[in-house]
């Protein structure tokens, strides 16, 4: 006899919802995700909330849900005025869930959002020099380290580095 | 030329807007800069009169012998917030007449030294397109470093400009006793 081979449940890339805030507040409260984003620890859940029920025109995000549980976070920052065609990227996945092409899913759910919808032509973000998975998939889709911020950002008691990278449309 | 140029750099004022408008529409000024060309009057005094804990507005202002005055430099300085509170955003704005001269030179000084004096600062940093030699040129004579070459960074007369971000860096100071 075979067995069934396990299913794996399935993940979907969505836009973020607001009920979603609970789960939201679950990812950006976990220490590594504090660690390595520009979060702050204690940040208050009823904030979370609010800012998940009222994102800025400006700012979109999408959501990776796996069981009907959102995982994972990408947003994108439009400019504006002479930086109209660029966007901010930043996106976090929840520790359970790394590892599992969570990221690489968001990525390219958010690229093409960028490119192909908002006509964005330059995608940037920062990443700490020492995080290696991030590094990873962002060199994988096309980011290119620009230059490094000496002690960028304040990181548990001491300063830190970070990369500014950006991924040109046309250029990959 | 008169070599009796007086110069102050001092806090912006609400009666200011109007000079600093005309400031704008100067040289190269909103092409050097992230500014869009036909700037409303209207939104530029609410810009400029609204400002937040975290934006500092200098202006140099020039005494002309007749007892006139006349606002020659604006250095705007931005400073972000959480973990990056120790960083700020610098744009400067100087008459095209007063650029390499003392204006410019001592808006730039008084801006670094309440950055880095009263703000207490770890960076400054300011973004400058890769042709611009002659703003290149003060900010490398004042310690600033390029950390980065920012591609398609801006828009500018029609085509995608690269920039560079630039940071003065302000290390540690040893705590100094009070003298007493």
């Amino acid at each position: 006899m075979t067995t069934s081979p396990k299913t794996q449940p399935e993940l979907i890339i969505r836009g973020q919802e607001a009920d979603d805030w609970e789960d939201i507040a679950a990812i950006l409260l976990a220490d590594q995700v504090v660690y390595y984003t520009l979060q702050l620890p204690y940040q208050s859940r009823d904030r979370i909330r609010e800012n998940t029920e009222n994102p800025p025109a400006t700012h979109l995000r999408l959501a990776a849900e796996i069981d009907e549980r959102v995982i994972g976070l990408i947003g994108l920052s439009q400019g504006s005025g002479r930086r109209a065609h660029t966007a901010e990227l930043g996106m976090m996945v929840h520790p359970d869930f790394q590892g599992q092409g969570v990221g690489t899913a968001l990525m390219k759910a958010a690229i093409n959002l960028a490119e192909n919808w908002l006509n964005i032509n330059r995608i940037e973000l920062t990443v700490f020099t020492d995080n290696q998975p991030a590094l990873a998939l962002y060199e994988k889709y096309g980011f290119e380290i620009e230059g490094t911020l000496r002690d960028g950002a304040f990181r548990d008691g001491s300063y830190a580095d970070l990369y500014l990278m950006a991924r040109l449309r046309g250029e990959i | 030329m008169t070599d009796s140029i007086n110069v102050t750099v001092r806090g912006l004022r609400s009666e200011d807007t109007d000079s600093l408008f005309a400031l704008w529409n100067t040289g190269d000024i909103i092409r050097n800069s992230l500014e869009l060309p036909y700037p409303s009057e209207e939104a530029f005094r609410e810009r400029f009169n609204n400002l937040t804990p975290n934006h500092h507005m200098l202006a140099a202002e020039l005494s002309i012998a007749s007892g006139r005055k006349r606002i020659v430099g604006l250095a705007e300085l931005r400073v972000f917030v959480k973990r990056m509170r120790h960083t700020g955003r610098l744009n400067l704005f100087v008459h095209p007449d007063f650029q390499r001269a003392e204006p410019e030179t001592r808006l730039l000084e008084t801006t670094l030294e309440l950055a880095g004096q009263w703000l207490g600062l770890r960076r400054v940093e300011v973004i400058v397109f890769v042709d611009d030699t002659n703003a290149i040129a003060l900010y490398d004579h004042h310690a600033f470093v390029i950390e980065a070459t920012m591609r398609r960074y801006a828009r500018r007369e029609g085509v995608y400009a690269d920039a560079h971000l630039m940071t003065r860096f302000f290390a540690d100071q040893p705590p100094k006793e009070n003298e007493s």
